[in-house]
């Protein structure tokens, strides 16, 4: 197994798990619920590839050819479709971010999987949904090595069927097929921009190809009009802001958690909402070239940082909490790669999945013991639930950058970029960290902590069994080193970036440190103080912020409201005046008055008969002596 | 001096007066009677040639000879029916007879 | 030159006639004015040198056919239908067509050459008795036969249904 074996066969990584699908899928009958371990297999081969190609990549067992930083393995072998002349190629693009990416889409995958076996085991659609979320890592995996934007798309659009189907995986309930269609739509709208650019990428740039592409952008002078350069990132942002639930768009990923939990865990902490981000990485050559850009990026998800935050302190379910929380914190990494920090907002994508994942499991946990989502009859659990607390705690300590686990050291790079690039983003990232400290000790406490509020679900809570728990330890122990890996190894930088040459290592800005250190701790303490330190009870500002912040959802559903009423008022106008009347009428109405004209020959007398015989014939004479002439 | 020409043209008058009195007239008699004048122009027309043209035979003659004949017939027929259609329905005018309308 | 006044006088009997049976306002009157014009026409053929022809015409045409439609037009007139206007809605159109007619015909003949010379007049009456009996002869026997038929189909209108 050479190194270069392992590069050229990368494709199995995708093919593997989509093989398991559609093996599960189709004797889900017969496999039953051992259908799971085809699913468990098959991401186990995929995890242990992708990590033997980032590990090389890393460690520098694999080379990859290019020069240096810029080295990526680059190969196209199928030819789909040939339109005149372009081509439709597949193939696979392998860098360091591609690698990171894959490992940490098939470990998440993975546990996700092995947590399911136990949590899914009585659903009645067991089969389909391990078949689902086996497709569903297929189609990630397909976007992150894509070499061109072409599968790129495929996979973001499949990403984004397989959403609906696991979001809306409990269709009984209308809620859940409501979310899921919801998130299909909302994400169709981003998709929209992000088709947009593809097309102007490939009129005036000619190709889909991301290396050539990239060459194409950084060469002076530019080939094609200055517009295509504001153009393109503005678009391809809209589809990531869909995908990533940024901006106005991300209210389908509060309504997604009507989804089983393990589904929430791997789409919505490591993979779909990532591949926005990802995505935003991918192709950071476009946005570096325009400025304006990086400002809109930078902003939108600054706001939606903070935005998000607020939203999170003030429900009471504890997955959507966990929700917004994700929307926060994708608005982070898109803040990052906004201000210039592309490893900074690449690392917390990697810790993100880890940690994110972790909590919604537990979270899952808490819920399969105490069938209700809702914070406030929990309480206590730390003793019915010793390990599924233990792992919470761990997930919140990362999240909330506690020196010393992964989260510290990536939203500390956040903050760095932040600081570097712009005082008052970097103030309102400091902001929506303290919130996100505040709210995630809040769900710890509230669920974990204090007294019980519900005896009689706490006392039938128990313990989860051994297959979920140990996804939990797993996400637990890569959210505690995930940090010290991969900082320690000298900079993320050094592997991911493409581009302009790497920064140097920031060390430790003294500002960032004490600022990030610092909401850590007081959002700790307030949470403390208020959810734990005496009784808990809603606080005032919640009811308050949670009437006032939920207008964006509000708006959008008025707004689609009327627009949809608006084209169905139009629709049936046009359907009645025109369509009805004019059409299907006025062909009755032609038929009648032709018969009608038609009829006035039909008098009845001979003499009027006689008169268009004899016009007739008459006529006819006249042409018979010309024709004698 | 008067050549063929000339009845021709006076035949061609003749048809055209009887066209007129058949398209023209209300009332059926004087409809088979300007088809009566048809038949007369027609007879002209072909008595002409045959003098003119073919004038060692008959044949045009002959011809309208039996114009004449099968005038007579029609007449008969004609007349008949008028005065059946008339016991029926006591009118002549040809615009009321219209039970064949659709 | 006598010619040309016989043909004028005789066309004006025939011509004038016609045009006054067809819009004259008596259906009677223009049964009479027929006759008239019937003549003219047995004198056209006369001066065509059909001898025979002529004696037939006046013979069956005026003799025969004027008096059964002079029975039929006072069989069946009320004097309403007699003082009703006797030209329909469609006369102008039926006039200009008539005009019409006679204009393109009249071209054609006009423009149509050919040279006729009258030959002098002879008896035609054996010539056409060998005419309908050899040449013509299919057609007579079916001429009497359409007569009997007219003959057979008049009396069976005729006749009154006893009911």
């Amino acid at each position: 197994m050479t190194a270069q074996s392992l590069l050229a066969y990368a494709y199995w990584i995708a093919l593997v798990p989509l093989a398991a699908s559609l093996l599960i899928l189709f004797f889900r009958k017969f496999l039953g619920l051992q259908g799971a371990w085809v699913g468990v297999l098959a991401m186990t081969y995929a995890l242990v590839h992708a990590s033997l190609i980032a590990g090389g990549i890393f460690t520098g067992a694999i080379t990859l050819p290019g020069e240096g930083l810029q080295g990526h393995f680059f190969e196209s072998f199928f030819t789909w479709f040939s339109v005149g002349s372009f081509d439709f190629r597949l193939g696979l693009l392998i860098d360091g971010v591609s690698s990171l990416v894959m490992v940490a889409v098939t470990l998440v995958s993975l546990m996700v999987q092995v947590y399911s076996i136990a949590y899914m085991h009585d659903h009645p659609r067991f089969g389909r949904y391990f078949a689902y979320i086996n497709f569903f890592t297929f189609a990630m995996l397909i976007l992150v090595m894509a070499n061109e934007l072409l599968q790129f798309f495929i996979g973001w659009e499949l990403m984004g069927l397989c959403s609906y189907l696991l979001i809306s995986f409990d269709f009984e309930k209308k809620e859940a097929a409501a979310a899921g269609v919801k998130a299909f739509l909302t994400t169709r709208i981003g998709d929209l921009g992000f088709y947009l650019a593809l097309l102007v990428i490939f009129n005036f740039l000619g190709t889909f190809n991301i290396p050539l592409l990239h060459q194409n952008v950084t060469s002076v002078p530019r080939s094609y009009p200055e517009w295509v350069t504001l153009a393109v990132p503005l678009l391809l942002f809209c589809g990531a802001m869909g995908k990533s639930a940024q901006g106005p768009l991300y209210v389908w990923l509060p309504d997604a958690m009507q989804g089983p939990t393990p589904a929430s865990a791997l789409i919505h902490a490591a993979t779909m909402v990532a591949a926005g981000v990802y995505m935003v990485a991918r192709v950071f050559f476009f946005f570096e070239a325009s400025p304006f850009a990086m400002d809109v990026v930078a902003w939108v998800g600054t706001a939606t940082a903070v935005y998000a935050a607020v939203l999170g302190m003030v429900n009471s379910d504890i997955k959507r909490v966990l929700a917004f929380s994700t929307v926060s914190q994708l608005g982070l990494m898109m803040a990052a790669l906004g201000c210039g920090g592309y490893e900074a907002g690449l690392f917390h994508l990697v810790t993100h999945a880890a940690f994110k994942s972790l909590l919604f499991l537990c979270a899952g946990s808490v819920i399969h013991g105490m069938h209700t989502n809702d914070m406030w009859k929990m309480g206590g659990l730390r003793t019915q639930m010793p390990v599924t607390a233990f792992a919470y705690f761990i997930g919140t300590l990362a999240i909330t950058g506690c020196p010393g686990l992964s989260g510290f050291f990536s939203k500390d790079e956040i903050l760095a970029a932040a600081y570097e690039h712009n005082p008052v983003i970097f103030g309102l990232l400091v902001l929506a960290a303290l919130m996100t400290s505040f709210y995630m000790f809040r769900s710890l406490f509230l669920t974990f902590a204090g007294v019980p509020r519900d005896r009689d679900r706490f006392q039938h809570a128990h313990e989860s069994p051994a297959l979920i728990l140990g996804p939990l330890l797993v996400l637990a122990t890569m959210s505690a080193v995930t940090g010290f890996g991969l900082w320690y190894q000298g900079n993320l930088g050094h592997w991911v970036h493409w581009g302009a040459p790497a920064e140097e290592a920031n060390g430790h800005n003294s500002i960032v440190f004490y600022a990030s250190v610092s909401v850590f701790v007081v959002g700790a303490a307030s949470a403390w103080w208020i959810y734990l330190s005496r009784p808990p009870k809603y606080a005032a500002f919640a009811s308050l912020a949670r009437k006032n912040f939920n207008v964006v959802d509000e708006t959008l559903v008025g707004l689609f409201d009327r627009v949809g009423n608006g084209l169905s008022v139009l629709s049936s106008f046009f359907d009645g005046r025109f369509i009805d009347r004019v059409l299907v009428d006025g062909e009755g109405d032609i038929a009648n008055w032709l018969g009608r004209g038609v009829r006035r020959l039909q008098s009845g007398l001979a003499q009027s008969y006689l008169f268009w015989m004899i016009v007739g014939l008459g006529a006819m004479l006249v042409y018979i002596a010309n024709c004698f002439k | 001096m008067i050549g063929l020409k000339h009845f021709l043209l006076l035949s061609v008058v003749l048809f055209a007066i009887g066209v007129y009195g058949v398209l023209a007239r209300r009332n059926v008699l004087g409809i088979l009677m300007s088809v009566e004048l048809l038949f007369n122009a027609v007879g002209i027309n072909f008595v002409a040639f045959n003098r003119y043209l073919h004038p060692e035979a008959v044949w045009g003659q002959g011809v309208a000879l039996f114009v004449i004949a099968l005038a007579a017939a029609e007449a008969v027929v004609g007349l008949a029916l008028v005065l059946t259609v008339y016991r029926e329905t006591k009118t002549v005018l040809v615009e009321r007879l219209n039970l064949l309308k659709g | 030159m006598i010619e040309a006044i016989i043909f004028v006088l005789l066309a004006a009997l025939t011509l004038v006639p016609a045009l006054l049976v067809v819009t004259a306002k008596n259906v009677f009157h223009s049964a009479l004015w027929l006759v008239l014009s019937l003549t003219g026409v047995a004198g056209l053929y006369a001066m065509l040198a059909a001898d025979f022809l002529f004696a037939v015409q006046l013979l069956v045409y005026v003799g025969g056919i004027m008096v059964l439609l002079l029975f039929v037009v006072l069989l069946s007139g009320k004097p309403s239908d007699w003082a009703a206007r006797q030209v329909n809605e469609k006369s102008w159109a039926a006039a200009i067509f008539a005009l019409f007619l006679t204009t393109a015909l009249g071209t054609v003949i006009h423009d149509w050459s050919v040279s006729a010379i009258a030959s002098d007049p002879v008896p035609t009456t054996g010539m056409l008795g060998s005419l309908l009996f050899k040449e013509m002869l299919l057609p007579f026997e079916v001429v009497s036969l359409v007569l009997l038929v007219s003959l057979i189909g008049a009396v069976f209108f005729s006749v009154r249904k006893s009911s």
